[in-house]
């Protein structure tokens, strides 16, 4: 074995000079080298490292063909980015970086223009690509999604195909909603719910004549507060809408005054699906935000959320 | 040649905080910075385009290495795409050679009857950025793996095995060298392809006139 070893070696050093250079003499001592047949004299390159190699002595006609199905048959890795040792992540990263050079010069979207589009959530995506992602992964995977997401679609329209494979699932479900809550229905009415301190009202405004029926009873029955009345009133005080539109209402949670809010937040809210305009006129009366005002909690050291124990001297 | 790959940034690098191993490289001082010979970086690219083309002649496994992210990476995976070689932009990872196991193991999933998971090591590495990859350096060289490498006036040649001194900072100086040297692969690419056609011509030839089965 070790004499024809030793004879193999022997050969290819004497071509190699002729072919490759000087230099390359220590380089050789280093590494496993097979001997090529004759007849074709291609000389393996030293610095391709077999493990798999014949351990006959002789070279027949069987092992040409042998070892050049070694060299035509070598398995390797499938990715690009195989070494990085996050292909899967980084050959995404690729992708998106390729397209955004695409389109680099095709108009795109003014930000007015833009809807907020949701995007996969980071355990969607995980399953998807089957990865386990970092959070500042997702970010930049989101970040160039967002940039992708401003090209016009009319122009692009197989990129925005692409990209809705990173949509999230029930973003047609949810446009759908934002639509229906939009628009008058066939009836007539307006549906929209309206929040105060933990109490929520569903509000069906149509036009008619005036009246209110909360939870099956009118108005002047359930809330015994002039206060209450009042401010359910309120938006059709503000818009002088007074006897114009029937409001019909289911009241949970909450107690009085809340409910009462809740209801006249509702109102106005259906006020703007009927009519657009009217909501600069609300918004000046304070009636558009959704009152933020909840219970504050009780803290560890106080007696309830700001009011301290009676100091003692000692 | 020379005067397209001159011009072009590849001019001298590294005020005074010189390796006095390149001082054949260097062709003088000027600004305070040391300027290379351009006539040295044509004959070692050279020397590099061939090995290149012969080690993608042979399906070898070449590795582009540029980790300063950015621009730069950019020119790497294109380079990469044009020879169906790999790229590695992001952080090389301590152990990908001598320790090949642990860190690319869980790439490929094992069999049942398998011991060790089936990992690859790289043929050939081009670093494009030596200076911050000396660790790639070393793993190579217990694992006797070549090396090319874009050696600037701040480093030690002798430690990759086909220097090429030139300029590592200019993006399109990095860009224009991992294109030549992707050329080179791609020209070997097509030659293997033509000598595996060409014996699957020899082979269909040969059974046709004695009738064997190889």
């Amino acid at each position: 074995m070790l004499t024809s070893l030793t004879s193999k070696l022997q050969f290819v050093y004497k071509v190699s000079e002729k072919v490759l250079g000087n230099n390359l003499k220590s380089n050789i001592k280093k590494s496993i080298i097979l001997k090529s047949c004759n007849r074709n004299s291609n000389i393996i390159n030293p610095f391709v490292n077999f493990r798999y190699y014949t351990t006959t002595t002789t070279i027949s006609k069987e092992n040409k063909y042998e070892s050049i199905d070694i060299l035509s048959n070598r398995e390797i890795p499938q990715s690009i980015s195989y070494f990085t040792g996050k292909p899967t992540y980084n050959d995404l990263i690729i992708q998106l970086d390729d397209l955004i050079f695409k389109y680099r010069k095709t108009p795109k979207l003014k930000d007015k223009n833009v809807l907020p589009t949701l995007w996969i959530l980071k355990q969607r995506l995980d399953e998807k690509l089957g990865l386990c992602l970092k959070t500042h992964q997702y970010r930049t995977i989101i970040q160039k999604l967002n940039q992708l997401n401003i090209i016009i679609p009319e122009i692009a329209p197989q990129l925005h195909n692409f990209l809705d494979l990173f949509r999230r699932y029930d973003l047609e479900k949810e446009k759908k909603l934002l639509e229906a809550m939009k628009t008058v229905d066939q009836f007539g009415r307006a549906f929209t719910l309206g929040k105060r301190k933990e109490a929520v009202a569903q509000v069906w405004v149509v036009e008619g004549d005036g009246h209110v029926i909360v939870n099956g009873k009118p108005m002047a029955e359930y809330f015994s507060l002039m206060k209450d009345r009042e401010s359910i009133l309120y938006p059709f005080q503000v818009t002088d809408l007074l006897g114009k539109y029937n409001v019909w209402t289911k009241v949970k949670g909450g107690g009085t005054t809340g409910q009462a809010d809740a209801i006249a937040h509702g109102i106005t809210k259906a006020l703007i699906i009927h009519d657009s305009d009217l909501k600069p006129i609300l918004r000046a009366a304070n009636l558009v935000t959704r009152d933020t005002r909840v219970v504050e909690r009780k803290k560890p050291g106080l007696a309830k959320a700001r009011k301290r124990y009676t100091w003692v001297k000692r | 040649m020379s005067s397209l790959l001159s011009a072009n940034l590849h001019l001298g690098h590294s005020t005074s905080l010189w390796n006095p191993k390149t001082s054949p490289f260097i062709f003088g001082i000027r600004y305070g910075i040391n300027i290379i010979n351009l006539d040295y970086t044509l004959i070692y690219l050279r020397r590099a385009c061939k090995v290149m083309k012969e080690i993608s002649y042979n399906g070898g496994i070449i590795l582009f290495i540029n980790t300063r992210g950015g621009l730069f990476s950019r020119s790497v995976i294109k380079a990469a795409k044009r020879c169906n070689q790999y790229q590695l932009t992001t952080r090389w990872l301590p152990g990908t050679i001598t320790n090949s196991q642990q860190t690319l193991g869980h790439l490929i999933p094992k069999n049942e009857n398998d011991v060790i998971s089936k990992t690859f090591k790289p043929d050939l590495l081009v670093l494009l950025n030596p200076l911050e990859n000396e660790i790639a350096l070393e793993e190579a060289r217990y694992g006797n793996i070549p090396t090319i490498g874009i050696v600037d006036t701040d480093f030690d040649p002798s430690k990759v095995t086909w220097p090429i001194p030139a300029n590592d900072d200019s993006v399109r100086g990095i860009e224009l060298l991992a294109g030549i040297l992707s050329l080179a692969a791609r020209d070997g690419l097509v030659q293997r392809k033509l000598m595996l056609d060409k014996i699957q011509k020899e082979r269909k030839q040969a059974r046709v006139i004695y009738g064997h089965t190889i």
